[in-house]
């Protein structure tokens, strides 16, 4: 009986432990990564039974392959891990290098990890799409459309795998801006 | 037999109550109210799991996010400590026990949702299943729970069902619908799984196994008699590792499993075994011989395959339900007459064709059907009674039936 139980609470611990390590880690990349301000294009928003989420699409999403080093001339395969280095360009940050390899940023550079994803768009050959994990916005249910420009700020930690701070329209928050929305409703 | 029945049986004066007490221990017949109350428990922890993962969904974003996580921590937690000791402690309320764990492994999967919701986490979804499978996979040898054995195959199912659509997995099958196999492949090993329970420390956990494993098989094989299969020309399925792996395994597992099912005598394990060889064909037959499709028109999506799945599958219920009734299972007959039907159906609706010609079908065949249907449930009935026969002729059955 004291061995089932303590083999029952290991099991728990463990599920529990998941929950707050994944939260430490999400904490810690928001708290201590470096912001930076993306720019994204519009994509309808969907909704599926665990939530209504806002899809985002970066101008960082498409990686053209002549900034690859060393330069490629194929198309990379789905799935496989990307590793960009962002600049800032005016106001947003933008890829100036990708490699299949772990990117060491230069000064004023954030090296992002991605995974490339199916493309069978007309440039599918010339760019390689990547999902950076940035891409769903999770939102209250029914205030998944927003109307605006949309920005993210993200938290970049050193691992690279970046994870989204605060969504803006037009510069204000997210929530706040569908709070007035409703109100004026 | 019910206990309410003994309880009329002895009412009636016709058994004296040492005899009422005997025949309730004998047969080990739980009160009826029990089994009621342990169904409505199982229900309402489904529905407090499922209830709990869309109040998640609704994203309540006034909440701060350190509040919803202890929630979501202290409800999953809580759910499995009165679980632990309705079961293990008190011991009076095994069931609803039970029940408590079965919530506690769904909200599970909630917290899990939780954290992708709040983090915003996107990268991958099959491996949020897989987490939430990996972390329950060991409740219910633990616990000896049948409903979480169950919870547990279908979370592996629903991984395993979001990893062969993975672009970039390993296991990545194809965006077709030809994915459908191995579903239906998957069903099979978990029926042969079920078989390999047998005669273990585990039995108990057996007989769901196998019931889990064959509705699979037989849900996702019915469709292939309808003939719309979509099959891009250059489907990427068929040239995969993971459909022949499967098929290797599950024939592996089956054969090993049906060593321990005494309850078919040796020609009945041959030929129930033989027709599970069979639809493991069937299914490779459906992947590699069936030509890619050249036309929009359903009529060229199977090229007449799917004909030879009705046949198929028509004769692999029959020897179900031949199985079902040496090894006097009522589930393995029923499911096979439901079967039947349908694979009938399925063939009568694909022989139709003009709007005209469709109704005057409809008409006669809708007469045949209903006559059908007749035929069907005596011959059902008849299976049935053979089985209690059975059961009364005790175990000496299945040289009866085979003789």
């Amino acid at each position: 009986m004291k061995t089932k139980l303590a083999i029952f609470a290991t099991i728990l611990g463990l599920q529990a432990a998941w929950v707050l390590a994944t939260c430490a880690v999400q904490e810690r990349s928001l708290a201590q990564g470096t912001v930076i301000l993306l720019e994204t294009r519009p994509v309808d928003p969907r909704d599926l039974l665990r939530g209504d989420y806002v899809t985002l699409r970066y101008k960082i999403s498409d990686v053209p392959l002549n900034l690859f080093s060393p330069p490629r001339t194929e198309a990379i395969p789905p799935g496989a891990s990307v590793y960009v280095a962002l600049e800032r360009r005016g106001e947003y940050f933008e890829v100036v290098r990708a490699s299949l390899e772990p990117i060491q940023p230069r000064r004023g550079e954030v090296a992002l990890k991605g995974r490339s994803g199916e493309w069978w768009g007309s440039a599918a050959g010339r760019s390689v799409r990547l999902d950076y994990g940035l891409e769903r916005y999770y939102v209250r249910e029914g205030t998944g459309n927003p109307q605006g420009k949309v920005t993210v700020q993200a938290a970049v930690p050193p691992s690279g795998q970046g994870v989204i701070k605060e969504v803006l329209v037009d510069g204000k928050p997210y929530a706040q801006v569908m709070k007035e929305k409703a109100k004026s409703f | 037999m019910k206990h309410s029945d003994i309880d009329t049986i002895y009412k009636a004066g016709l058994i004296t109550e040492a005899q009422h007490r005997q025949i309730i221990d004998h047969f080990h017949i739980r009160e009826d109210g029990g089994r009621f109350l342990a169904i409505l428990s199982f229900v309402g922890a489904i529905l407090v799991g499922c209830g709990v993962i869309l109040l998640i969904a609704a994203n309540w974003d006034e909440i701060p996010r350190g509040a919803k996580i202890a929630a979501g921590l202290l409800l999953m937690l809580g759910a499995h400590a009165g679980g632990w000791y309705l079961r293990e402690v008190h011991g009076g309320y095994r069931k609803t026990g039970e029940a408590l764990h079965l919530a506690g492994a769904i909200l599970f999967l909630g917290n899990i949702a939780l954290i992708g919701q709040i983090y915003h986490l996107s990268s991958r979804p099959p491996n949020a299943l897989l987490l939430w499978w990996a972390g329950i996979a060991a409740l219910p040898w633990l616990l000896r729970s049948t409903p979480l054995h169950l919870l547990s195959l279908l979370a592996f199912g629903v991984w395993f069902g979001l990893e062969i659509n993975q672009a970039g997995s390993p296991l990545f099958f194809g965006h077709d619908e030809l994915q459908i196999l191995l579903y239906a492949l998957l069903g099979l090993l978990f029926l042969g799984a079920g078989y390999c329970l047998r005669d273990t420390s585990f039995a108990e956990f057996a007989s769901a196994t196998e019931k889990f494993g064959l509705l699979t098989f037989m849900v996702f094989t019915f469709p292939l008699t309808w003939g719309t299969i979509y099959r891009p020309v250059s489907s990427p399925s068929a040239g995969t590792w993971l459909f022949p792996v499967m098929a290797l395994a599950t024939l592996a597992v089956t054969g090993l499993g049906l060593q321990k099912c005494k309850d078919l005598d040796r020609k009945g394990r041959w030929t129930w075994g033989l027709a599970i060889a069979g639809a493991i064909a069937l299914l490779a037959g459906e992947l590699w011989l069936v030509p890619a499709r050249t036309t929009w028109q359903a009529a060229d999506l199977s090229g007449g395959y799917h004909w030879v799945c009705a046949v198929g599958l028509f004769i692999f219920a029959l020897f179900q339900v031949q199985a079902g009734i040496q090894s006097r299972s009522e589930f393995l007959v029923n499911l096979g007459v439901i079967f039947l039907g349908l694979d009938i159906l399925a063939t009568y609706l694909s022989l139709f064709g003009s709007m005209g010609r469709t109704g005057l079908v409809f008409v006669v065949g809708g007469l045949l059907l209903i006559g059908l249907g007749i035929g069907l449930e005596r011959q059902r009935r008849q299976w049935m009674h053979q089985i209690k026969a059975g059961r009364a002729a005790g175990p000496d059955f299945p040289e009866a039936c085979a003789s």
